[in-house]
């Protein structure tokens, strides 16, 4: 599956970038699997994931060529 | 003011098709709190003023920094040390005398969160930390109220709108549907830490003022249960709506006394407190009841803090139990700034929840900074020292500006003092050719043995030079003997020898020494 991840916050920071397009993609959980081990850095941080702009929780499959976003909590004022 | 003067007021509103006087009269009806008087809440609370809000309340127990003037916009330099809430509260009310502006100069606590959050009808989230964060979420949720959530990180920034149904009809949501659980080992930084764009709050609280203005006057499609994300770098913007979620539940306090008992703060205190406060605001607080200074240092360390009360609790001492003082505000202090921090840190993470906790940045000692020209005649054995500079409550861009006018360019030689190692990277970032001073061992008596080698020329406008110079000496042991140690200020002395010593050591000429000691 081809999936776009965007990343904000300081996960943006981590990986070096704010977007990155991954191949060969299947789920939530694999996701973060293959993030956490490429950048171990992240496994210490939380975020959220939303598919095509909807959160959610759980292992959740992709579609084909959806949108992921990687969000951290922010506590700046 | 009289209706008419209502009306021409805020006119430009009312004729927007939808709007309406139906409108004006349901803002100047409405009452909204602001919790935060920080870069969230200056914009939003600068708006909501502007468009005519009926009753708003600012709750903030902070006081005004100089750090804090690139985004809280409210505010100019003759705040620095004054309470937020209540400065915020005298511009607002000056700005629009037609509203009634309330100042809450107090640290939301679970203690008074449900009084004050009860008395309003729309929260604007504007904090800067997660505990506070989470209590008011959960206490608008404990009370049905529709909490306008808005944070920022550096470039980035988030608004949305919790604890209201949408057009739709779908369950209310809130914070903890996105994060359940308020954590204490994520490596989340703050503004202090990570920094911020200045103009970013102001962008984000200009759409919490909106959304609490769409919401009260029902106009347009509000943010409920949406969460906008801003990437101000990107001038772009990514939604995501929230889904109620089930173990958000597990979390929320079930009722009022719940709630009272919740220990938001001992949670994440240890990530997000910016402890540290500025002279200015340390001033401030010496006139006030119930604040005790606590000088940390060890027993016998000089100089001696005499000239303000204060109780000595040596830092030392603290490792089997961290000591209680008398009084609601804590400052520590030491000669640096920097023990005092570590001090404040333990006190925060045991007090935190019931006292105010400080440290006095840069510490109490506040020698003045000195710039001296130094040239060298190494033939002659001779030396020209002229005084440019000797005052104290400086801050690097105080001094650049001073270089500035002093004609010292980024070519010239700044020999600073190596025990501000911040100061100089800033300086040197600056453009200017600055090092540190050589310090050893010996590195005193060292630098005095090399001046006694030359001839010293002082200019007569060297007045603190001359001065220094006539007050110094050797100190005479209990016996009458002169031991091997100097004392008398010495502010202008040290500079003079960073700069001699490094002539001698790393750059064969150079013009100017400075010490930096802010």
């Amino acid at each position: 599956m081809n999936v776009d991840i965007l990343l904000f916050g300081q996960l943006a920071e981590i990986i070096g970038t704010k977007s990155i397009r991954l191949t060969e993609i299947t789920g939530t959980k694999q996701l973060a699997d293959q993030l956490h081990k490429t950048y171990p850095a992240l496994s210490r941080h939380l975020y959220r994931i939303a598919i095509n702009h909807i959160l959610v929780s759980g292992d959740i499959d992709f579609e084909e060529d959806c949108t992921v976003a990687l969000l951290p909590p922010f506590s700046g004022g | 003011m009289t209706e008419k003067d209502i009306y021409n007021r805020y006119q430009r509103q009312i004729i927007l098709p939808g709007f309406g006087e139906a409108a004006q009269h349901r803002l100047g009806q409405a009452k909204v709190l602001v919790i935060g008087a920080g870069g969230l809440g200056c914009s939003s609370l600068a708006y909501l003023t502007a468009a005519g809000v009926g009753t708003i309340g600012i709750v903030d127990d902070d006081r005004i920094t100089l750090s804090n003037l690139h985004r809280q916009v409210l505010y100019g330099m003759e705040d620095i040390g004054s309470l937020k809430a209540t400065t915020a509260c005298r511009i607002l009310q000056e700005k629009n005398p037609g509203i009634q502006i309330l100042a809450f100069a107090e640290r939301m606590t679970t203690q008074n969160a449900l009084e004050i959050i009860g008395r309003f009808d729309v929260i604007i989230d504007g904090s800067d930390n997660f505990a506070t964060r989470y209590m008011v979420n959960d206490a608008c949720v404990l009370l049905g109220k529709p909490l306008v959530y808005g944070a920022v990180s550096q470039f980035e920034g988030q608004v949305g709108i919790f604890n209201l149904a949408n057009t739709d009809g779908r369950a209310r949501v809130n914070y903890r549907d996105l994060f359940p659980e308020l954590q204490s080992d994520t490596s989340i930084k703050n503004c202090s830490e990570a920094g911020v764009l200045g103009v970013l709050p102001g962008i984000i609280g200009t759409m919490q003022a909106n959304e609490a203005i769409k919401l009260i006057t029902g106009i347009g499609e509000s943010l409920a249960n949406r969460l906008l994300h801003y990437d101000a770098l990107r001038s772009s913007i990514y939604e995501i709506t929230i889904m109620p979620g089930k173990s958000s539940q597990l979390f929320l306090p079930k009722d009022a006394e719940a709630f009272r008992q919740t220990p938001y703060n001992v949670v994440c205190d240890r990530i997000e407190q910016d402890l540290e406060i500025e002279q200015a605001t340390f001033k401030q607080l010496l006139s006030n009841e119930g604040v005790t200074i606590i000088d940390i240092r060890e027993v016998g360390e000089i100089p001696l803090l005499d000239s303000i009360a204060h109780i000595a609790a040596p830092l030392s001492q603290w490792t089997n139990k961290i000591p209680a003082f008398p009084g609601d505000s804590w400052i520590c202090v030491c000669q640096t700034g920097k023990r005092s921090a570590t001090a404040a840190k333990l006190l925060f993470d045991t007090f935190g929840a019931t006292k105010k906790i400080y440290s006095l940045d840069f510490g109490f000692s506040n020698d003045p900074s000195c710039l001296i020209s130094l040239q060298t005649d190494e033939l002659n054995k001779q030396i020209y020292i002229d005084e440019f500079l000797y005052q104290t409550d400086l801050t690097n861009y105080d001094l650049i500006n001073l270089f500035k006018q002093n004609n010292i360019t980024k070519r010239d030689l700044i020999v600073a003092d190596s025990a501000e190692p911040k100061s100089i990277e800033e300086i040197r970032r600056m453009g200017y050719n600055i090092i540190k001073s050589v310090k050893g061992p010996d590195s005193v008596n060292n630098g005095i043995q090399l001046l006694k080698q030359y001839h010293m020329n002082i200019s007569p406008r060297s007045l603190n030079i001359i001065k220094e110079l006539r007050g110094y000496q050797w100190i005479k042991n209990q016996n009458g003997e002169y031991i091997n140690k100097p004392s008398g200020a010495d502010h202008s002395l040290d500079t003079i020898r960073y700069g001699i010593m490094a002539t001698k050591t790393q750059v064969p000429t150079f013009h100017i020494a400075g010490k930096l000691k802010l």
